[in-house]
């Protein structure tokens, strides 16, 4: 039994998980929740084994001792640990508020991520880390960075369900915003994994990446009709999601959630996400860089892009705390927040390249 | 309306959140640009990256547009240099604005809560007891003690209180984080100014006491490096480095300086050399064979001692046992053997360097055998063990040398960025009021307590202190 194993029982506890957690919603049964807080639960355990035994297999690969050994360097690890971040932000939540609802939106995070990383057939076997990467600072640099990703994802999450209760018109921007945003979001994870499914392979580099497979399997296909259809079926999608948008206000509204906690959950959330970005990704990524390429700062892109995000935050807090947005303008921050996240951690290396060739 | 000196207009200017927020997003919208845009890249390059937003025919207008406005080399432009020199300033005025309420809060201790600002406070609790219940100032603080207040008491008129606050000197957090984020700009505005950045080449058994920077200026270190060694290893089975070192002695007008007792130093990629405030990283290396190069082998005849032989291409050894002698006649960086078991090379580097040696006794060929630094199984030869070592003299190290005067206040920036983070994020400042009243046949406890963050946090120790003094 590898890690892979207790990774897989993980991923199978998490999707149950999700499905549980919207049965819950749907039904109110409290028996529904406690099960799903038991499988949810379980699931992190698996992954906490998984990640620890995985840490193992890599230090005894290595032998370069085992705080360099930390499994979170490659695409596979990456995804995974941040499934983990998310899962353990989100049970944190779920105990400090007493509110199991919340687990149907959250869960959903990590199923995406997880069908990503088995339709995708990410490449799950050992990586030796190359000698720039094995420093001391690895361990604080990463966990750091994705611990803040998680409590980002979590932030967008609760910001978009704050922006779906409350807001009535169709005709309104942010309820145009928020289904847009939540439709575009789903066509591009599916289109993804329509590519992943159609290629199999990750190919090597960002620009072969972009040049041969990113949308090619449908708005890029060869074919117009393929690609046609993919435009039509994703507009319509998006229609769809704008229509219907309703019902998950419904649903949110039915589960005691309250706009307020949704807009405090958001706030609390970066409030621990930006120091922790600050110092794990910027700071220690400034000194580490130092010791390893001679300069803290050189305005590569992952770096650039680090620090966009910190500031898309710091324009966050500060228009909160000093200014008193509430509400719609600041869940709009938080959602723009998240996407300058996900393309600092994944954007980069795929479409920019760069130094840093660690997925974190 | 008297018409503001233009000074204190600056001044406002500068002392404005509408300003942060706008350089916020300046920033962060340039960077986006400038992060696509490639740096100092040829112009080609870029055109091609905008022909994917802009089509074939727009792409050259767009980029001598972005060419013109600086965005090609936009971290370095003057108008960006501006933006961050507006934010420090923003940051400086803001920090003096703020001092005297900061020093306002660290100067004040709390003090007891005047009766009608009971009923003001942010939390709230009235709890009522029987007469003749023992409630005294010993219990209540007791209870404060138990979530980690230390209180003080005060007999007023208007009854007993007893108060406590925690974490007052958190409101300097803030503070903290921001003059941090100036100790770095100017940590990195020193270094850009004076700091010195060079290479050294150096083949294995060469010194050199230059460096030379980017613009091709050589500049003298004052003292000299040799690389005695160059090594690249490899994870087992894999041609993933595992490491890179250059074994380097320095030495200063011939007599050689040591470094913690040490003479031979090793410098590895994530373990630079520091000497004279000047780091040296391992940033490079490379390959270049000629004829002085030497191999090395240690051999071990079946019945003798192990014995280190160097010696140069097609030069013999005579030490398998009295008259078997050996000669190096063909070298590979990095063999391998394909399908059918030939030979070849796989690649420039030095990733599995193997020797053909051809061992012959007297005059008479008696075998060939490549061998295999990373493999010890091609070392074994019927006469005995050569094991080779490697080909030295062959490969040469880059070396990275900086030296930065500005690089300590980035670490003690970083430092109370972390500090002042820490603090501003995750200590709260708290304050709680517990007041005493006895009135005809009850006694009444009123419990008044404020904190700048983390509410929910705070109402539940108090919840859970109610019960303390209910039960205690």
């Amino acid at each position: 039994m590898d890690s892979t194993f207790f990774f897989g029982i993980a991923g199978i506890a998490y999707i149950i998980a999700m499905v549980t957690y919207i049965a819950y919603l749907v039904f109110k049964k409290p028996v529904i929740g406690v099960i799903a807080t038991t499988i949810t639960f379980t699931g992190f355990l698996s992954q906490t084994i998984a990640f620890l035994s995985r840490w193992e297999e890599l230090n005894s690969l290595m032998q370069i001792g085992i705080i360099r050994a930390v499994p979170l360097t490659s695409f596979y690890e990456s995804l995974g640990f941040f499934i983990w971040c998310v899962i353990l932000s989100y049970l944190v939540i779920e105990w400090r508020y007493k509110n199991r609802s919340f687990g149907a939106f959250i869960t959903p995070i990590a199923g995406m991520t997880l069908a990503f990383i088995d339709i995708g057939g990410i490449h799950d076997g050992l990586q030796p880390l190359v000698p720039a990467l094995q420093s001391n600072w690895l361990l604080a640099h990463i966990i750091l960075s994705f611990i803040a990703y998680g409590t980002f994802a979590i932030a967008f999450t609760t910001a978009l369900m704050y922006l779906a209760v409350t807001t009535n018109d169709r005709k309104s921007g942010p309820y145009i915003f928020w289904t847009t945003i939540t439709g575009l979001f789903v066509t591009i994870f599916i289109a993804l994994g329509i590519d992943f499914l159609s290629f199999r392979i990750m190919v090597e580099t960002p620009a072969a990446y972009i040049g041969e497979q990113l949308f090619m399997a449908t708005f890029r296909s060869d074919s117009g009709v393929i690609s046609l259809i993919s435009y039509i079926a994703s507009a319509i999608f998006i229609f769809a999601v704008w229509w219907y948008g309703y019902i998950f206000k419904r649903l949110i509204e039915s589960s005691a959630i309250s706009a307020d906690l949704l807009d405090d959950l958001s706030y609390k959330n970066i409030a621990v996400g930006f120091p922790t970005f600050g110092v794990g990704a910027i700071l220690i990524g400034a000194i580490w860089a130092n010791e390893v390429w001679g300069r803290y700062w050189g305005w590569d892109p992952k770096e650039t892009w680090s620090l966009i995000t910190w500031l898309v935050y710091a324009f966050y807090l500060h228009a909160r705390m000093l200014r008193g947005w509430r509400g719609t303008k600041i869940a709009i921050v938080a959602v723009i927040g998240f996407f300058s996240s996900l393309f600092t951690w994944l954007g980069v290396n795929f479409i920019l390249g760069g130094l840093h060739t660690v997925y974190g | 309306m008297k018409k503001k000196h233009i000074i204190d207009r600056m001044w406002d200017i500068f002392s404005s959140l509408s300003l942060s927020i706008a350089v916020f997003a300046i920033i962060a919208i340039t960077s986006v640009i400038g992060s696509v845009i490639k740096q100092r890249a040829a112009p080609e390059q870029n055109i091609e990256i905008l022909a994917g937003f802009f089509g074939e025919f727009l792409a050259p207008a767009v980029f001598g547009i972005l060419d013109t406005l600086g965005f090609t080399d936009m971290f370095q432009s003057w108008w960006f240099i501006a933006l961050l020199c507006i934010f420090a300033a923003n940051l400086i005025v803001c920090s003096i604005n703020r001092l005297p309420g900061i020093w306002e809060w660290m100067k004040s201790p709390i003090r007891p809560l005047l009766p009608e600002h009971f009923s003001l406070a942010e939390i709230k609790k009235e709890l009522v007891f029987k007469a003749g219940v023992d409630k005294d100032s010993e219990s209540i603080k007791t209870a404060l003690k138990g979530l980690g207040f230390k209180a003080n008491v005060h007999q007023g008129d208007s009854g007993l209180q007893v108060y406590a606050e925690k974490g007052r000197y958190s409101r300097v957090g803030v503070y903290i984080a921001h003059l941090s984020i100036v100790l770095i700009l100017t940590g990195a505005a020193i270094g850009s100014l004076w700091a010195v950045e060079g290479i050294m080449v150096l083949m294995e058994g060469k010194s050199s006491g230059v460096i030379v920077t980017q613009e091709g200026e050589e500049v003298q270190l004052g003292f000299e490096i040799k690389c005695i060694d160059f090594e690249a290893t490899f994870f087992e089975r894999s041609d993933i480095a595992k490491s890179y070192t250059s074994w380097v002695t320095l030495s200063q007008n011939g007599s050689p300086i040591q470094i913690n007792g040490d003479e031979i130093i090793a410098i590895n990629v994530n373990a630079p050399l520091r000497f004279r405030g000047i780091t040296f990283l391992q940033a490079g290396h490379g390959f270049i064979p000629h004829v002085d190069s030497l191999f090395k082998f240690r051999v071990i005849p079946n019945d003798g001692k192990a014995k280190d032989v160097s010696l140069k291409f097609e030069e013999s050894f005579a030490v398998l046992g009295a008259d078997i002698i050996g000669r190096v006649i063909d070298f590979s960086p990095a063999l391998a053997i394909d399908s059918k078991g030939r030979v070849f090379t796989y690649a420039d580097a030095m990733k599995n360097p193997a020797a053909l040696v051809e061992f012959t006794k007297n005059g008479v060929l008696k075998y060939r055998r490549w061998i295999l630094k990373r493999d010890p199984m091609s070392w074994q030869i019927p006469d005995g063990i050569v094991e080779f070592r490697g080909l030295w003299g062959a490969q040469y190290t880059v070396l990275l040398a900086r030296k930065d005067p500005g690089i300590w206040l980035i670490y003690l920036g970083c430092l109370m960025a972390g500090i002042g983070l820490y603090i501003a994020f995750f200590v709260s400042h708290r304050r709680i009021w517990i007041r005493r009243r006895d009135k005809e046949g009850s006694t009444e406890i009123t419990i008044a307590a404020s904190t700048n963050k983390n509410i929910t946090d705070f109402e539940r120790k108090i919840e859970r202190l109610t019960k303390g003094i209910s039960y205690g």
